[in-house]
Formats: C-alpha cells, structure tokens, sequence
C-alpha cells in the first residue's frame, strides 16, 4: 500500500530538488568563444552560494532524518495503541 | 496533548524559517560593524541557539508546574524532553560562542573563564547537569517527577540570574552589559532584525519538535512497562 506523502516530504524533496539543481550547476563551467570562463549565478559574489547549497543541503537531510523519525514513532504509536 | 505533537503546520513553519534563515542569513546585507565585519551574522546562528534554550526552558518550568498542580505523569516527560533539548542548544550555543570568540575577542584561555556571562552560561548548564543526574539516581516514577520538578524551578531562576543579571551588574565582552552596545545600535534598516527573529522562532520550532519526539519515546517507554501517564 503506497501512502501518500506528507507536507512534509513534499517540502524536503523541493529543498532536495533545489539543492541538487544548484549543485549540477556548480560543476558547470561554461566557457565563452575567446575561452573566457562565464560566471554564473554560483560563481558570483566571491563563491557564497556554494556555501549558502551546502549548508540547504546538510539543513534538508537533517530535517528529513528527523520526519522518518517522526512517521516512525508514529507507526510504532499505532501498534502499541491497537495493541 | 498528543494531538498537538502530530499536528504538521507548525514542523512545515519550522522547515521554512530555518531554510530562510539559513539561506537570507548569508546572503542578506549586513551593517559594517567595526571588528565583527563578517561574522555579524554569527547574530543570525549563534544567539538564537541560547534564545532558543531560554524559550524551551521556559516551557519546560511551565510543565513542571503543571506537573506539581496536577501529578500527571505526561507533564514531567514533557518537561524533561523539553530540558534534554534545552540543554542540547546551550552547548551548541557555548561550542559556537567559543569559535566566534576566539576570532574576536582573541585567545581563548583570555575571556573563557573571565567573562561574566559565559562564567554565568556554564553555572546555568551545571545546574541543569545536575537536575539530569538527580533525575538518574532517583528510582520511583512519581518521587522522581516530583523532586525534579521542584528542582526545575529553582535551577531556571538561577540560570537566569547568572545569565541575565549578573553579567548586566557587572562587565561583560557581551552586547547589553557592561556599556556594551546591542545589535539596535549599529544598524538603521532593520536588515539583521528581519533576519534574526525568524531565526529564533525557527530554531525554538526545532528545539520543540525534537523534544516533542523524546516526549514520544518516553511516553511509549512508559506505557511499555505499563505505568501510567494520565
């Protein structure tokens, strides 16, 4: 039986989204025709929203770490309460 | 009670404001603060986690009371997952204030031990240590509950006493003692305000939710062993 996702999950696969998006980003250097590198979004500001997806990136797998532990507590409150 | 736990706009709340803290908190423009430049923003990661201890805390001496006017079990588990994160944030706090510190304010073994308000922070988590080790060593559910709830009340006025009024009596290398300026000095547009309030709401969510699952797993512990809560 497939349950439907919570708000939650929903939220965090968009923040995962985001960040893996962003991060694909990153890796992409795009060069000019006189082989110049192009700065992109990433690249500006002296790097910080490198910093700025690492940190999403830590923040959303914590919080999705902490909803499993939730819906699991859940799950084993359930047992005990038909128990 | 428990109704509330599985509730879910107020853990999406949470997700939100941490992510716009997390993500405007690096990016927003900051005030060029003289010596801090950068790490002013430290006011958006750093403060929180002892504002957010102080909220749960709060909370947590709510319970306690609740706990001694009533003597339902549930209130005391409450009152001890909200404390365990409390404490959690107090040392996430102290290890942050202790990084910043070194930057700022130089040598670490130069201001650790003479600064009143961190002498004050590490009195307060003390007593808090001790209010789990007396919790430990008690054996009877209901004698345990009740002495630590008692205990509770006393260890958050002296908490605060040592956080909040001696460092203000005396000097401090914090903001709002020792005729040191708060963050209301330096900027003019408000931009660190909008950042740094979310961020206490934010981090405070945090603190709830995760003591909100502690609650959940003492309760299911209790219930285990058939003792009863209500």
């Amino acid at each position: 039986m497939k349950k439907a996702k919570s708000y939650i999950q929903k939220l965090i696969s968009f923040f995962f989204l985001m960040a893996t998006i962003t991060f694909a980003h990153a890796q992409t250097v795009e060069a000019d025709a006189n082989g110049n590198v192009v700065d992109n979004v990433l690249r500006s500001n002296g790097l910080i929203y490198v910093v700025v997806g690492v940190i999403v990136i830590i923040l959303a797998g914590l919080i999705f770490y902490l909803t499993t532990i939730d819906r699991k507590l859940s799950k084993l409150e359930k047992e005990i309460k038909n128990k | 009670m428990l109704k509330q736990l599985h509730t879910k706009w107020w853990k999406v709340l949470c997700v939100l404001l941490l992510g716009y803290t997390f993500i405007y908190g690096l990016l927003v423009e900051i005030p060029n603060v003289a010596l801090l430049h950068e790490t002013v923003r430290n006011l958006f990661f750093h403060v929180p986690c002892w504002f957010a201890m102080l909220l749960l805390m709060l909370t947590s001496l709510v319970y306690s009371i609740k706990y001694l006017r009533t003597g339902k079990t549930k209130y005391d588990l409450a009152a001890v997952a909200l404390l365990r994160m409390a404490v959690a944030f107090g040392i996430l706090g102290y290890l942050t204030g202790m990084l910043w510190g070194n930057y700022i304010w130089g040598n670490l073994v130069s201001w650790i031990t003479n600064d009143t308000k961190i002498l004050g922070t590490a009195i307060g988590l003390l007593i808090y240590f001790a209010y789990f080790i007396l919790r430990g060593s008690i054996e009877d559910e209901e004698k345990r509950a009740r002495v630590s709830a008692v205990y509770s009340i006393f260890a958050f006025i002296l908490l605060n006493v040592a956080i909040n009024v001696v460092p203000r009596l005396t000097d401090s290398l914090h903001p709002g003692s020792g005729g040191n300026a708060t963050f209301t000095v330096y900027e003019l547009d408000n931009h660190l305000r909008m950042v740094f309030y979310p961020a206490v709401i934010g981090y405070f969510l945090l603190g709830l939710w995760i003591s909100s699952i502690i609650y959940r797993m003492g309760r299911l512990n209790y219930l285990n062993n058939n003792i009863p809560i209500e």
